[in-house]
């Protein structure tokens, strides 16, 4: 509880100390306190004083991000807000989910904006389900130095727009075209020859993908550290078999792939740093390949293998013995060849459980 | 005994003590590994080899106080003790900051200017927390600021190029509020002070809008209108006069007069689309406060409309009201939720096709 009565006792008289109080030690204190407050806080203190909205817009760290999830109008929010100048430092800008994003906005920013994008890094088109191929050419125009670019779900991206993206940005790292479902082999070989030092590739339902495609990804991007190739269900084991190329390989994910024999997932074994594996409805795999794993990926965190009817209490013996120290997550729903798979059975085998449910 | 003397005896006794000046000239002993916690005065010792006398007594920056100095002594006392557990550091930390706000400023402001992180770090958490989804009017109550914007440079009306309705009515607001403003200075009565308390809600408002405005291009263009607009008023200050005579509760005070007024803003409704300049630009983040805002607003005019007739007819004005209820109402539609429907459309995404069952 605060005593406001004694603060304003100690305020003491004089207009001098109530203007050094409002003019000059609550502003320098909201510049410190401004780098842990949202956008939306951030505007508020905006409003609370001009010597503190002197102070903030001045201090252009705290102006790095542009938030706009779930907004509407976000397409001209977004213009609006980059002609304020302390917008003009931008690293990040996040749409996801946004309404009323079109081409057109972008093709604003490219004309108005085109300084003050260029330090971008962060860019989130998640659901902006009106870009098209269009819209990412003006985007990728002017964020040359884009670093994360997500465009999740959206079925207007083609080759064409993926063409854009490796032509204009070249540092990509992070990319995530979940749901775009209309990508091709040709974007991931386009994405193959210029991004080799990617860190993190979503794939989640681009469902022309074939083998082909994924094998370029597989053989130039060697620095992978997170796949996601849920409800990809086309891909054999000519491509799985790849996956052991990639070295630094932590995440993956396999939920849906339905063609993964117990060969290619020995391969996939050989990624000793995998932390994380998904492998529901991988219906093929039983014990052989699950106890490859837990002998080659000691420090595995977290496995599904949810509704594999092929693996019995013999691959969880082998898996208690290599990761009983590290595995948190385990999911053995559906699991019918495993006999003794009751929360106290697996909490005696893996004693650090806490989560015993992935897929639901 | 002087101290060189006490050294001589007991020299087992003898601690290093550093000297440090505060701004209102007051000079005291600290020991050593409690001030050398703080970056600031440990660079003082060691690159100019300060303070270890009185006559060289570190000179404190202005901000730190002897009040705030004590705090952060007490913090360097306790965090500069090696031994001690996190869960006794974590514990320490939060009884410390229980304080009141104006305190939690002035120690972030000292301890920043000491260049001690960890407690400006810990201050300034308390005071993020504190701040978190307040609105700007409440901001200014925590840390006793001033409104310093004048009334009038709240009350500049926004640009309204897509000719939104809402818009037209907080801009019909804003003319009717600078009217009173106008009146409350001519007049200076005691109920302009209470009617002023009252209408804290609807500054608000204003105040969210404006806040940004304040420092847009705009603002000339603006006051231009504003000298026009005060031309054509004179005649409304009787029928104010009325209204304030009223007795009832305040909310109805201010509301009868807004309504009064509403009629002879649509008059100038023109006039202010017309002298609208392009460039003004609205934080978009608060178009969505605008949003709300103005639909509570607006809600709680239209439900005291039935009363406000009836005293509207006894006090004698006749305007009709039509003009306002249709724009009011116009204006109102509510700001659709979008997230549900996103979110359900990605729950049907993630069913898989290719389920066996």
């Amino acid at each position: 509880m605060r005593i406001e009565e004694k603060a304003v006792a100690e305020m003491g008289d004089g207009e001098q100390q109530k203007m050094m109080w409002s003019r000059e030690t609550i502003p320098r204190v909201m510049k410190i306190v401004g780098a842990r407050l949202h956008q939306r806080d951030l505007v508020s203190l905006l409003l609370v004083s001009p010597w503190i909205h002197r102070a903030l817009v001045s201090y252009s760290s705290l102006w790095l991000v542009l938030d706009f999830r779930e907004k509407n109008k976000a397409g001209e929010r977004l213009i609006a807000a980059l002609s304020l100048p302390r917008y003009h430092h931008l690293k990040e800008i996040n749409l996801e989910f946004a309404q009323d994003v079109e081409d057109r906005h972008l093709e604003v920013l490219r004309t108005e904006f085109h300084g003050t994008l260029q330090n971008l890094e962060r860019l989130n088109l998640n659901g902006c389900q009106k870009i098209s191929d269009k819209g990412i050419e003006a985007i990728t125009s002017c964020c040359r130095k884009l670093k994360i670019f997500s465009i999740y779900w959206n079925v207007r991206v083609t080759d064409v727009g993926i063409n854009h993206l490796v032509e204009n940005c070249k540092h990509i790292s992070d990319l995530n075209l979940s749901g775009c479902k209309n990508v091709s082999d040709k974007s991931m070989q386009l994405i193959a020859n210029n991004y080799p030092e990617l860190t993190s590739l979503n794939l989640t339902r681009c469902i022309k993908l074939t083998d082909v495609g994924l094998q370029q990804i597989l053989l130039k991007c060697s620095l992978l550290q997170t796949l996601n190739l849920y409800a990809l269900s086309s891909f054999t084991d000519k491509a799985y078999r790849t996956i052991s190329n990639l070295p630094h390989l932590r995440f993956l994910d396999l939920c849906g792939s339905q063609h993964l024999s117990d060969e290619g997932l020995t391969c996939i074994a050989k990624c000793k740093d995998l932390v994380s594996l998904n492998l529901t409805w991988c219906v093929r795999i039983t014990d052989v390949g699950v106890i490859a794993v837990a002998k080659g990926c000691r420090s595995l965190e977290f496995l599904s293998l949810f509704g594999i009817i092929g693996v019995t209490d013999k691959c969880l013996e082998v898996l208690s013995s290599c990761c009983s120290n590290t595995l948190t997550t385990l999911d053995v729903n559906g699991c019918i060849g495993i006999k003794r798979r009751s929360r106290d059975e697996l909490l005696g085998l893996f004693p650090y459980l806490n989560c015993f449910k992935v897929h639901s | 005994m002087s101290e060189v003397d006490m050294a001589v005896i007991k020299p087992e006794m003898m601690k290093s003590y550093i000297w440090l000046q505060t701004a209102d000239g007051s000079i005291q002993q600290v020991e050593q590994e409690v001030a050398m916690f703080c970056p600031m005065i440990c660079h003082e010792i060691i690159q100019k080899g300060m303070g270890s006398s009185k006559n060289y007594a570190i000179s404190l920056p202005q901000r730190v106080s002897p009040a705030m100095l004590s705090l952060i002594l007490d913090y360097c006392r306790f965090h500069q003790v090696p031994g001690r557990s996190n869960k006794e550091r974590k514990s320490f930390d939060e009884k410390f900051i229980r304080m009141d706000t104006k305190r939690l400023c002035e120690l972030t402001s000292a301890a920043d200017s000491l260049q001690l992180k960890p407690l400006v770090d810990l201050t300034s958490r308390a005071l993020a927390r504190i701040i978190e989804g307040k609105t700007p009017e409440e901001i200014r109550e925590i840390f006793h600021l001033p409104d310093d914007l004048t009334e009038e440079e709240k009350l500049e009306p926004l640009k309204n190029t897509t000719d939104d309705p809402r818009i037209r009515l907080l801009n019909r607001l804003y003319a009717k509020k600078r009217k009173e403003l106008k009146e409350r200075q001519k007049q200076k009565n005691i109920e302009v002070e209470e009617e002023r308390v009252d209408e804290r809600s609807v500054d608000d408002l204003l105040s969210f809008i404006n806040g940004e405005n304040a420092d847009s291009k705009g603002v000339a263009t603006s006051k231009n209108k504003k000298k026009n607009r005060r031309r054509k008023d004179p005649q409304k200050s009787t029928s104010i006069d009325h209204a304030r005579g009223d007795n009832e509760s305040h909310s109805t005070l201010s509301e009868t007069s807004k309504l009064q007024d509403v009629e002879d803003d649509i008059f100038y409704h023109k006039v202010e689309l017309d002298d609208v300049d392009i460039d003004d630009e609205i934080d978009p983040a608060l178009k969505e406060e605008i949003d709300r805002e103005v639909e509570d607003f607006a809600r709680r005019l239209n439900s005291d409309w039935p009363e406000r007739m009836q005293e509207l007819l006894s006090l004698g004005q006749e305007k009709s009201p039509v003009h306002f209820s249709i724009n009011g109402n116009g204006s109102l539609r509510k700001h659709q939720s979008m997230c549900s429907v996103s979110l359900l459309h990605l729950s049907d995404e993630f069913i898989p096709s290719f389920l066996p069952f």
